[in-house]
């Protein structure tokens, strides 16, 4: 069974969401069948400018083929497509022209799958906006299985993703959430279909200490890991958390870490650690009160599931399906959906170490159940041998 | 459950109302719900800002505290008692006599009228404060809630047809029983008449 992994961008120096879940996968699946990875030239996910060679390279022993993009995305033009997509009456043919301005364009990669249908049994696309996801699992519809990484964009009520959505052979889903949307819209319920997610790696020992010694971080804190982004809800945070500060009085600190585009708030108990590396992380997680996740649109949050693994709790935006469905399910988490609920549920969670540990334990039994790299490539294996769903 | 540490807090820091959530809040450990948990969240976060909307209260760094209630003192009315000797006694007297002319406007400054209007100008304030507030809060989100509007007036749009289609079918389904009604009444009646006619053939027949 040769399986060709089709993904937007590809490399051990990018983090994004889509691509890492991508990643991880194909260098799992690595273990049932050669394994090959499809993508662009591209590393930058704003202009999508060639920035890899293109041709082959092998990295953690997968062979990755790399195609040209034809043009790098116009930002100007692309949001004027957007603006106006979104907001008037349009034909299908302006949400093409939408598509080709937002990238990455390769029609070399959409030759290429035409051409080597043959060579491959299956063909996994990752991220269901992009280019090559729209027009690979139309060249090859009966062998793609559509990842889709959905979220509650906007832009997936256009219509050529209805019909993309009715097209594959079978769906990998994040989330039940995910799952229903994409259903409720497209109305695919005769495709095949499982929730599967992605698992993580677990490093072998991790240390609070060791975090509090290296960056200085003492007294209770809660953690937020990812970008530090407007669209991530990090702007509600910073007043929540400010405002929870003056109401309460609490010495919890807010301890940030990710790459920044939000100035973040000049505030003693707001800290700041930038970009850490994955051991860092994983001992800030050990060492954190619980997990705050501020963010409106998850597909699934893999930093959640990472807190969870961790018997660490989380306190999610309760305006993300998906971030409150996981709370739910797992009953591992809170929610809220505004400054009194964050207000409460917060104070309720510090105040009561017995309630932070028991969520944590649900936390950790819910990631065993559905979440280790074994029950993750025995679900891809179900959906790939069809007696998935 | 474990007694939560007291926050430690600056002296020179004024303090805020804080209330423990612990008592508020009920957690059933035994039976340990997330749902429940949040619902009595929601209920506990509703019933706290119930009052905070409610009252005037100054936004921190803002107004003053406001006044006690009551009128304020009136400002004290001339004696008419002899004036006490000494040069003190002379200057108050002269005092006195120099505020005469604005006894009056203090006193009007001094009625519930005053009051009330010192009152109505903090609701405002902090009606003003609140509005601040809901704007700061829609910030990021006015697109979207310009989308949701949007989309609240199409639904309302469908609904009224859907409505008026209702209507329309429901009163066709009335006439249309009523028809259904009046075929009954004349089936029966036919019914009985054949009954009767089946009895005056069976009478004859055996005869």
């Amino acid at each position: 069974m040769t399986l060709a992994f089709v993904v937007q961008r590809y490399g051990l120096d990018i983090n994004g969401g889509a691509e890492l879940h991508c990643r991880w996968v194909a260098e799992h699946m690595r273990a049932h069948g050669p394994v090959e990875v499809l993508t662009t030239c591209a590393h930058d996910y704003i202009t999508w400018a060639d920035h890899y060679a293109p041709g082959t390279e092998t990295i953690n022993d997968i062979l990755v083929r790399r195609f040209r993009v034809s043009r790098p995305r116009d930002v100007l033009e692309f949001s004027r497509i957007q603006a106006r997509i979104l907001t008037t009456e349009h034909k299908l043919e302006d949400e093409i022209a939408w598509l080709e301005a937002e990238g990455p364009t390769s029609p070399e990669l959409i030759a290429y799958i035409r051409e080597h249908e043959a060579d491959y049994d299956h063909f996994l696309f990752f991220s269901y906006r992009y280019y090559q996801s729209y027009w690979g699992v139309r060249t090859v519809p009966r062998k793609s299985i559509l990842v889709p990484t959905a979220e509650h964009d906007p832009v997936i009520h256009l219509k050529l993703f209805k019909d993309l959505f009715r097209l594959p052979r079978a769906f990998i889903y994040n989330s039940e959430e995910e799952r229903d949307m994409i259903q409720t819209l497209s109305g695919n319920r005769n495709i095949p279909g499982m929730v599967v997610g992605v698992g993580t790696v677990l490093p072998a020992e991790h240390s609070a200490e060791r975090f509090r010694a290296k960056h200085g971080v003492s007294g209770p804190f809660i953690l937020y890991l990812g970008r530090i982004d407007a669209n991530k809800g990090c702007a509600h945070l910073f007043d929540y958390f400010l405002q929870f500060k003056r109401d309460t009085n609490s010495p919890v600190k807010l301890v940030l870490i990710g790459a920044t585009v939000l100035p973040i708030p000049d505030h003693p108990d707001v800290r700041y650690l930038g970009f850490l590396p994955e051991q860092d992380k994983f001992d800030a997680l050990e060492g954190a009160e619980l997990l705050v996740m501020p963010s409106f649109y998850e597909s699934l949050s893999m930093v959640t599931l990472e807190a969870w693994a961790l018997g660490r709790p989380v306190l999610a935006n309760a305006h993300c399906d998906v971030l409150k469905g996981q709370c739910r399910r797992s009953n591992a988490g809170l929610t809220y959906a505004n400054y009194g609920e964050f207000r409460d549920a917060l104070d309720l969670l510090l105040g009561a170490p017995r309630l932070r540990e028991a969520l944590g334990r649900n936390g950790r039994a819910y990631f065993q159940a559905r979440y280790t790299w074994d029950i993750i490539e025995r679900k891809y294996l179900a959906v790939l041998n069809g007696t998935g769903a | 459950m474990t007694e939560r540490p007291k926050p430690e807090v600056p002296m020179d820091k004024p303090q805020p109302d804080v209330r423990d959530i612990l008592d508020v809040i009920d957690v059933d450990y035994e039976n340990l719900d997330v749902s429940v948990l949040m619902d009595r969240i929601q209920k506990a976060a509703a019933a706290a800002s119930a009052p905070e909307q409610g009252a005037a209260a100054a936004p921190p760094g803002g107004l003053p505290p406001a006044p006690p209630a009551g009128p304020p003192p009136a400002p004290p009315a001339p004696e008419a008692g002899p004036v006490p000797s000494g040069t003190k006694s002379k200057l108050q007297g002269k005092m006195v006599r120099l505020l005469t002319p604005f006894f009056p406007l203090m006193r009007l400054l001094g009625l519930p009228l005053h009051q009330e209007l010192r009152e109505t100008q903090q609701s405002l304030h902090a009606t003003n404060v609140r509005i601040d507030g809901i704007v700061r809060e829609l910030g990021g989100n006015l697109d979207q809630a310009r989308r949701d509007l949007n989309k609240s007036q199409e639904y309302i749009k469908l609904l009224h047809n859907l409505s008026h289609n209702l209507i329309l079918t429901a009163t066709t389904q009335k006439i249309e029983l009523d028809m259904l009604k009046s075929k009954v009444r004349v089936l029966e009646k036919e019914l009985e008449f054949a009954q009767k006619r089946e009895r005056a053939l069976e009478e004859q027949v055996l005869k």
